[in-house]
């Protein structure tokens, strides 16, 4: 008997070979998949573990504070705290404080837009009389925008030391005789509030300076002009500098003072500027009109000198190059205008988001902004003042790190247009690049300016984690219902990181801007755990169905000689033996064979004990498959439709029932697989975790077409082979090679169209009910069914040919 | 109407070339039936493929109506099969999932419209005997004597000039055996050209001329009848 089973081992080289090959995979790929299931698993959850945990853990914000972008893409832009409109109050601030579950508490509360004090910009006092002109500019990095109206001031070479001699039309400002001054243009920053101590446990920056005293003479000279009102105290960005450029022209003119002493009524001994304004603006206007014997012109770049809420008042020497200045001017009259401006309204549209300019102007207001204040030059009480008395600098390091928590006012990173140029916020309220806070001021201040709720957000650090794994999640969670069921708006935001976001800005064109995701960690290793899980599962299933399947055929194509040995007198018994035997030979050379490769590749004890109990479950299946006995049919009538598929349903049934499986696990994973993959995309963290566990995915989405080809080719091989003698038939009675290609093919079509439409059906529904997104679904659809497709048609033109070559 | 012209044909058996086909001339009329005799293995079968342009030979010609088949493009080659010869084999070569009517439609069911071809198919049935209660069963549930008429039907579908029978009643019974041979000389006398191969004496004497296939050459051999007549005339 051993003989016999052999003989018809080899008289089939290829299909047991492909069988003995298949079977080999699936003795080595389930244990490795096992295994690497265990492996991907421990890797998701060890880098979310070592990485997920960033600053803070949840961010409580009053309720309904998402934005309709945030709500649309899972995202936040940088400093997404800025223009916020507060909510929550110290007092509830510091009951959530007080929770002994929670480690740092650190609220933050966005003010509005100020101004810090004006400085001046020192003329140089050439030796010829020289009449400047000036424009101050600010840039975004792509375009320039005029701050101010070109000015202009007309020197008198005839200066002495002390006493310049000059003429300039004057704006709210006042003139000095001992220099050349003009004074900066106003530039506004945004000004956040915190809470210095919890500030500092969070971001372990010092913010100590908010506590330093004011400068006695400045406060002398506040308290003698405006009285007792709230002084609030800044501390300003030390690492921020504002873009701005001076465009000075020098015109040498040949002038005689005293032709202009006698215009403006002056005696010899007057200084000029002490003539009456109106005959100023009229000399000035002839003056801007006389030809020069020589002009110079100039661009002065004085952003690394202009800080948020301090600028340095520097000088421009004789060669017009930048000083530091000893004697300046600096004006506090606008420091008490500031604004408020309204969220920005991006409109999602195509995976871009779209800002529309609000107002234009120079540079234009991507938003609503809305002007409070007023200007001390008005003559109305102030309802405070900002002094300036220290500086921070925040480290913000984001580069090195897989998360990281958004903290919402301190993000400086470049945004660029698509072509690389970097970006950056002008010097107005209105720019669509979110501002970092350029000053911090008290949480009490902001009361003062914001009212009895300032506080926009508050960023909890939850005690006793040290790592983010499940023990943190369940404390994170735990923390995070309480406050949720207190009303506010809750966000675990572990594993928050950078994601690049297309925007398309009007005017602008498109830009690349750096956004945040929120919580993202805890998803991520569901997502990630979830896949491994259901490619496991499917995978096993494929290969049950796979292995059932074959049987079935194999049982089927064995029934003509089982009818032979019973004819010859063979008991049943002993020809179910006979089937057995040949299955165990198949079953035991490929699972020998993947022992050693264990062996060879010096793989754990696990391997074997599965590939042994793959072994075992095979053989009981072998056993029951083949004992069942088969009813034979009766039937006398042909079937009207299809009768050649009811005839071979015993091979074409398992065939169907392969490509149905092998449909559902392909579309199954390559739509989930591709749906985790971009959802991780969404994140660094995601993206690490992507690259530590994506050779695995790819390997088992790779076995598994593998496999589902090799299954197929077996199935279609074994149709092609029990129907060889009706293909000859075709030939014989004058059928054409195309001919018999279409007729095949067109009941070939037949049931594998259903199969794979049934399959993508079914994979369909499980996507809907994973959550897979449509677009997923759709390319694991198509992708799915044009490989299936691929497979199908291949197999079948070349085994047709093939055949037919042999019977030519 | 069929000219044979060298025809050779060589196998590999193992190591050695065996010619299984040496050399064979011969010339078919139309009309004319033709007996090829001879033992098991000495290539009967071989010689029917050549003829019908199934087996490409390695030298000779098959010249059907003037033409060499072997020089037709493969397409024109199947079309000639289709429309000129009728094939009738011993195992009789029925598609088991078909019905009776099916197979017997099956050569021209591309070619021709439904209705017409399955009328042309019934009434085949039933002058082969065959009757209209077993048109929709299927081929096993049927004697085999039922089974070759079925298969002489099939073969006479696209009304062909020559018919090509290979044993055609090697597995039949003495009465199917005579029913079959009568139905084949009712049609060569209606004009088809047939060529048969046999093991049988009784079968061959029912051809017009009988030829010997022995050694890979063959030779005339006169027939039972005539050769006593031969003898009582002398």
């Amino acid at each position: 008997m051993m003989r016999l089973v052999w003989n018809r081992i080899i008289s089939r080289k290829l299909v047991s070979f492909t069988i003995i090959l298949a079977l080999f995979g699936i003795f080595l790929l389930i244990p490795i998949g096992f295994q690497n299931t265990n492996e991907t698993k421990l890797a998701v959850d060890n880098s979310i573990a070592e990485q997920g945990r960033g600053t803070y853990d949840i961010l409580v914000r009053p309720s309904h504070s998402r934005t309709k972008v945030e709500k649309e893409v899972g995202m936040v832009e940088e400093n997404y705290i800025g223009d916020s409109e507060g909510g929550i109050s110290i007092q509830e601030w510091e009951k959530i404080k007080q929770n002994p579950t929670i480690e740092v508490a650190a609220p933050v509360a966005s003010i509005g837009y100020f101004s810090g004090k004006k400085t001046s910009v020192e003329l140089p006092q050439l030796d010829e009389s020289t009449r400047f002109t000036w424009e101050f500019y600010t840039s975004d990095g792509q375009k320039e925008y005029s701050l101010s109206e070109p000015q202009s001031l007309v020197y008198f070479k005839e200066s002495e030391p002390g006493n310049t001699q000059y003429l300039k039309v004057l704006h709210n400002e006042t003139a000095s005789g001992a220099t050349l001054d003009v004074m900066l243009p106003q530039t506004y920053h945004l000004l956040a509030a915190i809470d210095i101590e919890s500030e500092q446990k969070l971001t372990n920056v010092d913010y100590s300076e908010l506590k330093n005293e004011f400068d006695s003479f400045s406060l002398d000279v506040i308290i003698k002009t405006f009285g007792n009102i709230p002084i609030i105290k800044v501390i300003q960005r030390e690492d921020i500098n504002i873009p701005i450029k001076m465009k000075l022209k020098a015109d040498t003119l040949t002038l005689d003072i005293s032709d202009y002493r006698k215009k403006l009524s002056l005696t010899e001994k007057d200084w000029l500027m002490s003539a009456d304004r109106n005959k100023i603006k009229q000399v000035i206007g002839e003056l801007n009109t006389k030809k020069p014997a020589s002009t110079s012109e100039h661009e002065i770049d004085l952003t690394s000198f202009q800080k948020p809420f301090d600028g340095t008042a520097v000088k421009i020497n004789n060669q017009f190059k930048v000083d530091l200045a000893s004697d300046f001017a600096s004006d506090r009259g606008e420091t008490t205008v500031y604004y408020t401006a309204e969220k920005l309204d991006y409109n999602s549209e195509n995976d871009i988001l779209n800002i529309k300019i609000i107002e234009n102007g120079q540079p234009p207001s991507y938003k609503k902004i809305v002007k409070k204040g007023e200007s001390l030059y008005n003559g109305v009480k102030p309802k405070f003042l900002i002094e300036q008395v220290g500086i921070f600098s925040p480290k913000v390091d984001k580069e090195s790190k897989l998360s990281s928590s958004p903290l919402g006012i301190y993000a400086t990173s470049e945004i660029k247009m698509e072509k690389g140029q970097v970006l950056k916020p002008t010097t107005v309220p209105g720019s669509f690049i979110p501002q970092p806070a350029g000053g911090l001021i008290t949480l009490e201040s902001a009361e003062i300016i914001k009212g009895s709720k300032p506080i926009d957000a508050i960023r909890v650090r939850v005690a006793g984690i040290s790592k983010y794994n499940k023990l943190a999640q369940q404390k994170i969670e735990k923390v995070a219902t309480k406050l949720l069921q207190d009303g506010y708006e809750v966000d675990i935001v572990a594993g928050s990181s950078f994601k690049n976001a297309t925007l398309e800005v009007e005017g602008i064109g498109k830009v690349i801007a750096p956004w945040t995701t929120l919580g993202v960690a805890q998803e991520l290793e569901e997502s990630w755990n979830g896949l491994t899980l259901l490619t496991t599962i499917l995978f096993v299933t494929f290969v049950f169905v796979w292995f059932v399947s074959r049987l079935l055929f194999e049982k089927g194509t064995l029934e003509k000689e089982d009818e032979l040995l019973t004819i010859l007198g063979w008991p049943r018994k002993k020809i179910i033996r006979r089937n057995y035997l040949e299955q165990y030979f198949l079953l035991f050379i490929a699972y020998i064979l993947s022992i050693l490769f264990i062996a060879i590749l010096n793989l754990e004890i696990n391997y074997y004990l599965i590939s042994s109990c793959i072994l075992i479950i095979a053989i009981l299946m072998i056993n029951i498959i083949f004992s069942i006995k088969r009813k034979k049919s009766d039937r006398v009538i042909a079937y009207k439709h299809s009768p050649s598929l009811v005839y071979h349903s015993r091979i074409i049934m398992p065939t169907m029932l392969i490509l149905f499986t092998s449909t559902i696990l392909l579309v199954v994973q390559i739509a989930s697989f591709g749906n985790t993959l971009f959802m991780s995309q969404q994140s660094t963290l995601g993206q690490f975790t992507v690259d530590v566990i994506l050779g695995f995915q790819l390997f088992i989405l790779i076995s598994t077409f593998i496999l589902s080809t090799f299954g197929l080719t077996e199935c279609l091989n074994t149709l092609f082979y029990a129907r060889r003698e009706e293909f000859n038939m075709y030939h014989i009675i004058g059928w054409t090679k195309k001919r018999i290609l279409i007729h095949l093919s067109k009941e070939i079509f037949i049931w594998t169209s259903f199969s794979i439409c049934l399959g993508l059906i079914t994979s369909y529904l499980i996507l809907l009910k994973m959550g897979v997104r449509i677009d997923w679904i759709i390319v694991g659809i198509i992708s799915s069914a044009s490989i299936l497709c691929i497979v199908v048609g291949f197999v079948t033109i070349a085994k047709n040919l093939f055949m037919q070559s042999r019977e030519n | 109407m069929i000219e044979i012209r060298d025809l050779s044909k060589t196998y590999n058996h193992f190591s050695d070339k065996v010619k299984i086909l040496n050399n064979i001339s011969l010339s078919i009329d139309k009309g004319q039936w033709c007996t090829i005799i001879g033992p098991s293995g000495t290539g009967k079968s071989t010689f029917l493929n050549c003829v019908a342009g199934l087996l490409q030979p390695d030298d000779g010609e098959i010249i059907y109506e003037g033409v060499n088949i072997y020089s037709l493009k493969d397409k024109v080659k199947s079309e000639y099969r289709r429309f000129n010869i009728g094939f009738i084999f011993q195992d009789f070569k029925l598609l088991p999932h078909y019905s009776v009517l099916d197979n017997v439609a099956l050569p021209l069911i591309y070619d021709e419209p439904k209705k017409p071809l399955y009328t042309k198919a019934k009434s085949l049935l039933e002058m082969v005997g065959i009757k209209e209660q077993i048109f929709n069963r299927l081929p096993e549930a049927l004697s085999g004597g039922e089974k070759q008429r079925i298969a002489i039907a099939r073969a006479l579908i696209a009304n062909p000039k020559v018919l090509i029978c290979d044993e055609p009643t090697g597995n039949l019974d003495i009465n199917n055996r005579n029913i079959i041979l009568d139905l084949l000389s009712e049609f060569k006398n209606s004009g088809k050209t047939i060529i048969m191969v046999t093991h049988d004496e009784e079968v061959a004497n029912r051809g017009d001329i009988i030829y010997k296939l022995s050694n890979g050459i063959l030779e005339e051999r006169m027939k039972k009848n005539d050769a006593f007549s031969l003898e009582s005339n002398n």
